[in-house]
């Protein structure tokens, strides 16, 4: 499994790891990108299971990301975990395609059931 | 303060995110001069732009800044860096404005944080008696709602 982390703030980043240690995600890889752009290339390179993407980052928002995937013909696991959960926002969302939007901040739980629904298809897969 | 967003409401945004991302206690208290006067703050900003215009404010004693990094970063505060704390910081105030901007009616668009560190009381803009202040774990935390297009 693997798990790309994609957030402008270090501690963020650093806050979802820890949320998923301790958990089945223990053995995933979970790398970081601290902007769309690097994580377009990443995404590219290393093919993730699971995208977790800030929604509002300098440059490239997290949306586009997802919407410039699309444009690639890209297939990946999406899900948004932003500080403006506004509805305009879950709605566009949900409409590139994401898995699930959580509100920051967000509980262990919370962050917790969103990735494994997220990811139980392709636990699931062959 | 926006007219159409209570002060309770802002106080519960920054008691879930001080709570929820730090595991911290925040009360709010009544403005104390004399206590702030001695203190330097980070103070981290974002704007809203949109069918609202305004900004969200969020400053920190240095010491609790400190503390609030460590606790994101998951290490001792005195191993937490200038750059950590920054982050921290604006990781915060993103968090706070965000929700804020939730409340928000109409098509608004919310900026990327901007942090200011070690910025002395005298120095803290717009005045700290507007603010919104609150006590924690020793530290004092200022949160304010400016409207108006930025300045």
């Amino acid at each position: 499994m693997k798990i790309l982390v994609v957030d402008d703030s270090r501690a963020m980043r650093a806050l979802i790891r820890r949320t998923l240690r301790g958990t089945r995600y223990d053995a995933a890889t979970i790398a970081e990108a601290e902007n769309a752009g690097d994580a377009l290339a990443s995404i590219h390179e290393s093919r993730p299971d699971l995208v977790l993407a800030n929604f509002n980052m300098p440059g490239m928002s997290g949306i586009e990301l997802l919407e410039r995937l699309h444009d690639d013909g890209v297939d990946v696991s999406f899900g948004f975990i932003t500080s403006d959960d506004s509805v305009a926002n879950v709605e566009r969302a949900r409409q590139a395609g994401a898995c699930f939007v959580i509100g920051k901040p967000f509980t262990r739980q919370a962050l917790r059931r969103a990735v494994n629904e997220a990811t139980e298809g392709k636990r699931n897969s062959p | 303060m926006s007219a159409e967003i209570p002060t309770a409401k802002l106080h519960e945004i920054t008691k879930n995110v001080w709570s929820m991302v730090l595991g911290f206690r925040i009360q709010p208290v009544k403005f104390d001069a004399g206590k702030a006067g001695s203190q330097e703050f980070v103070l981290g900003k974002v704007t809203i732009s949109g069918t609202w215009q305004g900004a969200v404010t969020l400053g920190c004693s240095s010491g609790l800044a400190r503390r609030a990094a460590a606790a994101m970063f998951g290490k001792l505060p005195a191993e937490a860096d200038a750059g950590e704390i920054r982050d921290a910081l604006g990781e915060l105030t993103n968090m706070v404005g965000g929700n804020y901007k939730t409340l928000l009616k109409g098509d608004c668009k919310l900026s990327v944080p901007n942090v200011m560190d070690t910025v002395p009381f005298v120095a803290v803009n717009p005045a700290p008696p507007e603010h919104q202040w609150f006590e924690c774990e020793g530290g004092m935390v200022l949160v304010n709602v400016v409207k108006g297009p930025p300045r």
